[in-house]
């Protein structure tokens, strides 16, 4: 009777919680492949009606069957990577609540067997000010090779990009526990179809243009007291780029403006200081 | 043996209405209810908001407009064209032919509305894939709209917040909307709302370079500490000697864009 009623009580209230829980499930339109053959794996997420602001997690495949031949990030809820997958951890301001996409992964079959993609410390942080951890489930894709073909009408079918990355700025930071307090140039953009493959800088040094050199944000500004003009390009994984422009010397005329007004200030309400004192020893 | 099945029986059951209750509080206090219609113009189906989209006239033709014939077509707005209509003059005579100047169609750009209410000379800010790319001063009538162009087709995450001249900031409402190219997507009936918990310490934590912004050059900051050892404290929100995901999701909370 009470086995009975603890079943009861398992069945009813704690199976309703586990399906409160968010999701990430890797998944795939067929779970069999033929050698040789391509095929994409998607990472999905389901936040089970929370706000979700940041995920995190690794991939994990047996690399005797598979080889990883590319990342998708195509219809992504991340709007800002910290890290790329396949170890990810990527972010969504303001918090993502519904069922997305978080990343794809483009797999070649190598040898015959089974297996899984997995996810492995898998978190979903939640949209609270806090980084609360929301309870998790994470289901994995199992899958196997054949060796033949598989006969799958869901092998990578993919349409060329020919669309840049989206449009982006150039700002300029700097904090005092960064690369000695010293300048530092930030970028960030998205590509909607393959995604971003690599970002390269630029620089415009007393009318001199320097080589295009791989870059990553943030990046250290050298003699900025030379620097006239900064280009970084986005590529995406296709090989479409979009450049971005920042005219240092505006923003050095911009502080140099800003100092002058704040000496002159100073200088001011010295001489106004002055004058009321002088007047009231006259007085 | 059946006392202590009792008091297991008891223990689980209060255990599991515990975590049942907080799931479901903690799931109110996070949801705000408001519906916001997303419409899409370009995609042959009229919806609410629009005369027409496409082949899709929503059963109307000329005669429904007032013309006597002709044929109706949508323009790229989804309004009605019906510069091809023809009325026929009062009086009689019998109209000549006339040769009818072909349509010139043009494709309409990729676009995206948005409207929604707040309160009078607040300000809303949207955010593209968390950057800003527009801010709007609600009018007298608690009314504000944006429009951008030059967006490429895909998925993307726009989300709105609205700040008080006092500078109180309401919570985000965050879209995620697949755009198509060569349509104009409406989106309708955005809310705001200002129950957003505020931790002064950690908001001013998620600004580490403390110019009110929250945006892509305090993420920058953060992710060069990522990982790394002897985190500043100014960085480490949550205190733990680490800059994790922990302290990017409080930035994300606080972002600003």
């Amino acid at each position: 009777m009470i086995i009975k009623f603890i079943i009861f009580i398992y069945l009813f209230l704690v199976v309703p919680f586990w399906a409160d829980a968010a999701e990430f499930r890797v998944e795939s339109d067929a779970e069999s492949f033929g050698v040789g053959e391509e095929f994409l794996v998607t990472l999905v997420v389901d936040t089970a009606g929370e706000a979700i602001n940041a995920f995190e997690g690794k991939v994990v495949f047996p690399e005797s069957l598979l080889e990883l031949q590319g990342v998708r990030e195509k219809g992504s809820v991340v709007s800002l990577w910290v890290q790329d997958p396949p170890s990810f951890s990527g972010l969504t301001p303001g918090g993502y609540s519904g069922r997305g996409v978080l990343f794809s992964l483009v797999f070649k079959a190598k040898a015959e067997g089974e297996g899984s993609v997995a996810i492995e410390q898998g978190r979903a942080l939640l949209n609270d000010g806090k980084g609360t951890e929301a309870p998790l489930e994470i289901i994995n894709y199992q899958f196997s090779i054949i060796n033949q073909s598989s006969n799958s009408q869901i092998l990578m079918t993919e349409t060329k990009d020919t669309e840049p990355p989206e449009l982006f700025e150039l700002k300029i930071g700097q904090d005092p526990s960064m690369f000695d307090g010293k300048p530092f140039l930030v970028f960030a953009t998205q590509d909607k179809n393959s995604g971003i493959d690599h970002y390269e800088i630029s620089f415009l040094y007393k009318g001199k243009t320097t080589d295009w050199q791989l870059a990553e944000n943030p990046f250290l500004l050298e003699h900025e007291e030379d620097l006239e003009k900064i280009w970084v390009k986005a590529v995406d994984r296709a090989g479409n780029e979009r450049i971005a422009t920042l005219d240092v010397r505006n923003l050095f005329f911009r502080f140099l403006l800003l100092g002058n007004a704040v000496i002159l200030g100073g200088i001011g309400a010295v001489f106004v200081f002055w004058l009321w004192r002088r007047k009231s020893s006259f007085s | 043996m059946q006392k202590l099945l009792y008091v297991i029986a008891v223990i689980v059951f209060l255990g599991m209405g515990g975590l049942f209750w907080h799931s479901h509080s903690s799931a109110q206090s996070d949801t705000l209810q408001t519906t916001v219609r997303i419409t899409v113009c370009g995609n042959d189906v009229q919806e609410s908001g629009e005369q027409c989209d496409g082949t899709d006239l929503a059963g109307e033709s000329c005669t429904t407009q007032g013309f006597t014939g002709g044929t109706l077509s949508c323009d790229p707005a989804c309004d009605f064209d019906t510069s091809s209509c023809t009325s026929t003059p009062g009086g009689g005579g019998g109209g000549g032919g006339g040769g009818r100047v072909p349509a010139t169609v043009s494709e309409p750009a990729t676009q995206i509305n948005f409207t929604g209410q707040a309160s009078p000379g607040d300000t809303v800010f949207l955010l593209k894939d968390a950057q800003l790319a527009g801010t709007a001063v609600v009018g007298p009538d608690g009314v504000f709209s944006f429009s951008l162009r030059e967006l490429s087709g895909g998925s993307y995450i726009f989300s709105l917040y609205s700040q008080s001249p006092s500078g109180e900031r309401s919570s985000f409402v965050t879209l995620p909307v697949q755009i198509t190219p060569h349509t104009v997507t409406n989106v309708s009936g955005i809310v705001f709302d200002f129950e957003k918990p505020i931790d002064s310490a950690q908001a001013r934590c998620a600004d580490p370079n403390n110019d009110s912004h929250v945006d892509l050059v305090d993420f920058s900051i953060l992710l060069f500490w990522f990982e790394r050892s002897a985190v500043p404290t100014h960085i480490d929100c949550n205190g733990d000697g680490k800059a994790d995901l922990v302290d990017f999701s409080i930035m994300a909370y606080y972002w600003t864009g």
